[in-house]
Parts: C-alpha cells; sequence; structure tokens
C-alpha cells in the first residue's frame, strides 16, 4: 500500500515538474511580436533537432536508408566535387549527412575521438548516411520580414518605437537589469540551425549566393573527404563575427549602462561587442572590426541593435560571410509567471547581399545563470600554441621541431589557399586569377 | 589627409620642407610594435606598383603591392611566373588614415609610387620611411622610367616627396 502511495506521489510530482518546465520552455523563445518587423513566430519550434545518424555501427559502413537510391556519385565517391554542381542540390550527393556530421565524420566531435568513426572502415567511400527524413524547414531560416537591408529594417524599428513616443531613454535608475552571466539555452540538447547540424546540405546551399554556395562545398568537402579541417581556432586565427552562433565565443556576460550595453565571452577566442545606444555610424575609422560597430536603442524594455563594419571571415563546417555581412538584433526580456527574470530571447536577422541569396534568422535564448557578484572571473584568453598546416593539415608540433611555414594572406581566404595548393592540384576549379590590370 | 597636386610649386616645397621637419621633430612612431631594424634605413628602393590589398590592422599597417617593370607596362614577375608582391610597413595605423590612406581609397588595381628602405636581408618587404606616397589617377599610370608624382592630377597621401632609388638622404 505505502509503495502505491509513493509511486502516486513520485507521479504527480513528476506532473508538476514536467509541467514547470513546460511553461519555462512556453516561455522563452517566444518574444513579443510586433508585426513585419520583430519577433514574428516560427511555423515549428525553434531551435531545431540535430540530423541523425541514419545507422551506427559498421554494418552501416556506406549502406543507404532503405528505399533510398544512391547516386552514381557522391561527395564521398568523387574526384573532382567541381564537377558536381548540378548533384549539390541533392541531398544523396551528402547521404543525407548535415555539414556537420560530415565535420565530425573521424571524430566523436570536436575535442573528442571515436573508436566507432562514421567515415567507416574504407574512407571515404565508407562513409555512412545521415538521417534523410530530417531537415529543419527553410522557412524558419529566411527573414520572415521584407527588408532588403539592415539600415531599412533598422529604420523602420525605430520609426516604430517614435510612433509609441520611444526610442526609451534609460537612466541608472530605469535601465534594465540585465547585467550577469548567460548560457545558452538548448532544450533537449537542441542548438539553432547556425551550428550546421540541424539541416541538410541542399537546404543551407539554397540560402547562398553561387559563388558562396561553392565555398561552403569546398569546405564540406575537404572536412568530410580529406579530413583537412582549417579551423580557425586550430591556428590561433579569429574566429569571426558568425562563431556566436555556434561553437565558438558567445556573448556570456552583459553589462548595461545607459550609454553602452557590452557583450563579452571568451572560449575559443574572445568576443567583445559594444552596443553604442543613441549613436549613428560612422563609428571610427573605417576599418572593419571583427566583431562589427554597433549601434543600437532601447524600445521599452526590448534592446535593438544594427551591427555594420564586420570583417568577411569564415565558420568552420558551415558558410562563409563577406564584409558586407550586417544584422539587426532584437533582445527582449523572459520572464516566467512570478516575473522572474529568466534571461534574453535574441533575435538576429542576417544581411549580407554578397553572401546571402536571401536575408536570414536566427532566434537563441541566453539563460540568465548568475550576477557578476558570485560568478567566476571573465577570463582573457590569448592563443599562443597554434598547430600548423603540414602538407594542408592541421597538425601539433613538438617545441624544438623545425617545419617549413607558408606565411598565410590573412585578408585572401588562408583556408582555401591550404586546400588549393594541398588537395585540389587534379581539380577543373574555376579560375579565379589576380586581376590587377597588367599583364 | 590626400592633395591633390596640380603642379609643383616653390611655396608647395617649402610647406612640404616645413612639414616634414615638424613631423620628424614633433611626431614620435606611435603605435611602433616592431624594431624596424630589419631595414636598411641607409637606402631608399622607389617603386611604382599597382595594390593588391591595403591591410589596416593597427599594430602593422600594411600596403602589399606588385611592383611595375620600368617600361610600367607589365607586373614584375617571380622565377615561376606569379606576380611578385612586396609588403610596405607604414606608419600607425591612425596616421595611415589621417594621410587618407584605406580601402576605399586604395582599391586593388590602383597605381601608385613611393620609396621603401627595403628589407636588409632582400626579401620583398620594407618600410615607408619618410617618403612620400602618390597615387596615379584611375586609368593612368607614369610614364616609362617615371613615377605617379609625374602623373597630372595625381593625388599625394601625407607628406614627403618622391626619394631618389639609393641612399637615403641623412636627417
Amino acid at each position: 500500500m505505502s509503495t502505491i502511495r509513493a509511486t502516486v506521489r513520485a507521479a504527480a510530482l513528476s506532473l508538476v515538474l514536467v509541467a514547470i518546465g513546460a511553461s519555462t520552455s512556453f516561455a522563452q523563445l517566444q518574444p513579443p511580436e510586433v508585426k513585419g518587423l520583430r519577433g514574428a513566430p516560427f511555423p515549428a519550434m525553434n531551435p531545431p533537432p540535430d540530423v541523425r545518424s541514419f545507422g551506427e555501427g559498421p554494418q552501416w559502413d556506406g549502406r543507404p536508408p532503405d528505399g533510398v537510391q544512391p547516386l552514381p556519385v557522391d561527395m564521398f565517391t568523387s574526384k573532382d566535387f567541381y564537377k558536381d554542381r548540378q548533384l549539390w542540390t541533392d541531398q544523396r550527393y551528402w547521404r543525407c549527412n548535415a555539414p556537420r556530421q560530415i565535420a565530425d565524420m573521424r571524430s566523436g566531435g570536436a575535442g573528442t575521438s571515436t573508436n566507432d568513426p562514421r567515415i567507416g572502415s574504407n574512407p571515404p567511400t565508407s562513409a555512412r548516411w545521415g538521417d534523410c527524413k530530417m531537415d529543419w524547414p527553410r522557412e524558419n531560416i529566411v527573414s520572415p520580414y521584407p527588408f532588403k537591408t539592415a539600415k531599412e529594417h533598422y529604420q523602420a524599428l525605430i520609426a516604430d518605437a517614435k510612433s509609441r513616443g520611444g526610442p526609451t531613454r534609460h537612466t541608472y535608475e530605469t535601465m534594465p537589469r540585465w547585467d550577469g552571466v548567460y548560457g545558452e539555452y538548448a532544450p533537449n540538447g537542441r542548438r539553432v540551425w547556425n551550428y550546421s547540424r540541424a539541416n541538410q546540405v541542399p537546404t543551407l546551399l539554397s540560402l547562398l549566393t553561387p559563388e558562396y554556395q561553392q565555398r561552403m562545398v569546398r569546405q564540406i568537402y575537404h572536412e568530410g573527404v580529406n579530413a583537412a579541417h582549417q579551423w580557425s581556432a586550430s591556428y590561433c586565427w579569429p574566429e569571426g563575427f558568425m562563431r556566436q552562433w555556434a561553437t565558438g565565443p558567445k556573448p556570456s556576460r552583459i553589462v548595461v549602462t545607459p550609454e553602452v550595453v557590452l557583450f563579452m565571452g571568451s572560449g575559443s577566442g574572445n568576443m567583445w561587442r559594444v552596443v553604442h545606444l543613441g549613436r549613428e555610424f560612422p563609428l571610427g575609422q573605417g576599418v572593419a572590426q571583427w566583431y562589427g560597430d554597433t549601434i543600437g536603442f532601447w524600445d521599452g524594455d526590448a534592446l535593438i541593435t544594427w551591427t555594420a563594419n564586420i570583417q568577411g571571415w569564415n565558420q568552420h563546417s558551415s558558410w562563409e560571410w563577406s564584409d558586407r555581412l550586417e544584422t539587426i538584433e532584437i533582445l527582449t526580456p523572459v520572464r516566467d509567471a512570478n516575473g522572474k527574470f529568466l534571461g534574453l530571447d535574441w533575435e538576429a536577422v542576417l544581411y549580407d547581399p554578397e553572401a546571402l541569396a536571401t536575408p536570414v534568422r536566427i532566434l537563441w535564448h541566453r539563460n540568465y545563470q548568475q550576477s557578476w557578484g558570485t560568478a567566476d572571473r571573465l577570463g582573457w584568453v590569448e592563443c599562443t600554441r597554434p598547430l600548423y598546416p603540414i602538407d594542408g593539415y592541421a597538425t601539433q608540433v613538438a617545441p624544438g621541431q623545425v617545419i617549413e611555414y607558408k606565411v598565410p594572406d590573412m585578408l585572401d581566404r588562408p583556408w582555401a589557399k591550404i586546400w588549393e595548393e594541398n588537395f585540389e592540384k587534379n581539380m577543373d576549379r574555376p579560375k579565379q586569377e589576380l586581376d590587377l590590370g597588367f599583364k | 589627409m590626400a592633395v591633390e597636386n596640380r603642379g609643383t610649386t616653390p611655396m608647395r616645397i617649402v610647406a612640404t620642407f616645413v612639414a616634414v621637419v615638424l613631423t620628424v621633430l614633433l611626431s614620435p612612431r606611435i603605435d611602433a610594435h616592431h624594431s624596424y631594424a630589419m631595414y636598411d634605413g641607409a637606402v631608399y628602393r622607389v617603386f611604382t606598383g599597382v595594390i593588391v590589398r591595403v591591410v589596416p590592422n593597427a599594430a602593422h599597417f600594411e600596403m602589399h603591392f606588385v611592383p611595375l617593370n620600368d617600361a610600367r607596362d607589365a607586373l614584375v614577375r617571380d622565377d615561376k611566373g606569379q606576380p611578385l608582391v612586396w609588403v610596405a610597413q607604414m606608419e600607425s595605423a591612425a596616421q595611415a588614415f589621417k594621410d587618407g590612406i584605406t580601402r576605399e581609397s586604395f582599391p586593388q588595381g590602383a597605381v601608385f609610387s613611393m620609396g621603401l628602405h627595403p628589407r636588409r636581408d632582400g626579401k620583398p618587404a620594407g618600410d615607408r620611411g619618410m617618403s612620400g606616397l602618390f597615387q596615379c589617377p584611375k586609368g593612368t599610370k607614369p610614364e616609362a622610367g617615371k613615377h605617379c608624382d609625374s602623373v597630372a592630377g595625381n593625388k599625394a597621401f601625407g607628406a614627403g616627396e618622391m626619394p631618389k632609388e639609393g641612399p637615403a638622404p641623412r636627417s
């Protein structure tokens, strides 16, 4: 009898906990909507699930899912991906793997080895398949707003704030108390799409212009087929702006003042962004900044920002962005039913007319964890012990060892140069000669 | 600040001289982040070349360029036939911007002339020193053996004249 009572009590407690969890989940990632400007709901839940491996274990080496007819040539059998352009849009060319699954074919993920690599026993042709039925919908990624540029979007947001008596000018007494330490909200391990784990490759390629499609394909191919990962942190290169929405340094700390809002974080590098409230561009000399220049304003307790002047760069296993990338970001506080501050819904709309075929959106949530007063120090990372590219592979080199090292041209996509010189000698790569106007 | 040159006048020579002296006497090399011992300050090599890229790093502002041949009709190439890229170590980024040197004012393909104190080991790099920097108007180039300061409508970026190839004048 007592056992039954205990079981009923445990079940009731579980239901209560589930209900609490559900209400918390509901509160997050549902920013207030201002029609056509911000907070547009998704057709489905965000963040998305990762694409699964279709099967685990050696018996799945190179074996497609039942009912899926493999292509005669795919990335794991091709000798020249440039010639396969018409196949890039077929998910079977990638064996239905998400980009990050392909990057991790030989490991258990970044920083983890595995005794059962998905590349199989006869690399690369034995690479395993992903689940062809999983793909985060494209309509959840493209911007739901009508704007072609970040400037248009920002001006519309200001006009909207003005129509309601804004923008809000906060003082030390009235400003939102967001100062503190934040983590990433990833319910059930789900992460935002920019981790490149939730999409079939063709879906992500469809977001890009032809030149940037080729760049992404090139990266996925060399990571998956040649295991020639040119990850920025490997070489102590900068991580770059978009890595905030992947495994790079994230805005884990916030400081709010009436004049600026600071986002800071460290990890595989440091990130530091300053929102200059009430200012206009330019904020300084026209030198591209790794995290851009940001201006912004308060609309009540929502922080609305515009970032421009971003250094074009690369995020491994994913898409490159150009110097023309600009973002609109809207941060809105989330509270539970009792008014307790849970964190920030953080909507980012990305405009890059050079790299992106259409503006795209990322919606994530930063969970408030604790105050600065109780947290560990925020460390500053200096990368001093890189790997070196040897024969095109990021390689550990022991102190004292002498190697031949070719100095990269850091602002001319050094990762691409490494692939070109080491892995593409027999490929029919479209010519991109340096044209200086003289023979 | 960039200055468009319509001709050389005595006033301009005097003004330039005064500017150079003031620059030398009053301006420490702010934001220098390495020794300049690698450069041979006793020598100038003088180039007319084509911009590959301006690298506006705060610590080491650089201009990457490919020199033109003496006839000014072709790029200088290495023994593999590839364009030979030289790296010019400039003043601080702040000073460079003050002089009007930006990615916008020096796009790829821009033709310009300047002198460099070359690296002592003969590698293709050098430091601007006190050399003038002149850009040819878009679509133009100097006559054979001449530099952009000889082209009508050229622009000067910062102070200084084009030095002569060879020993640098003692300051």
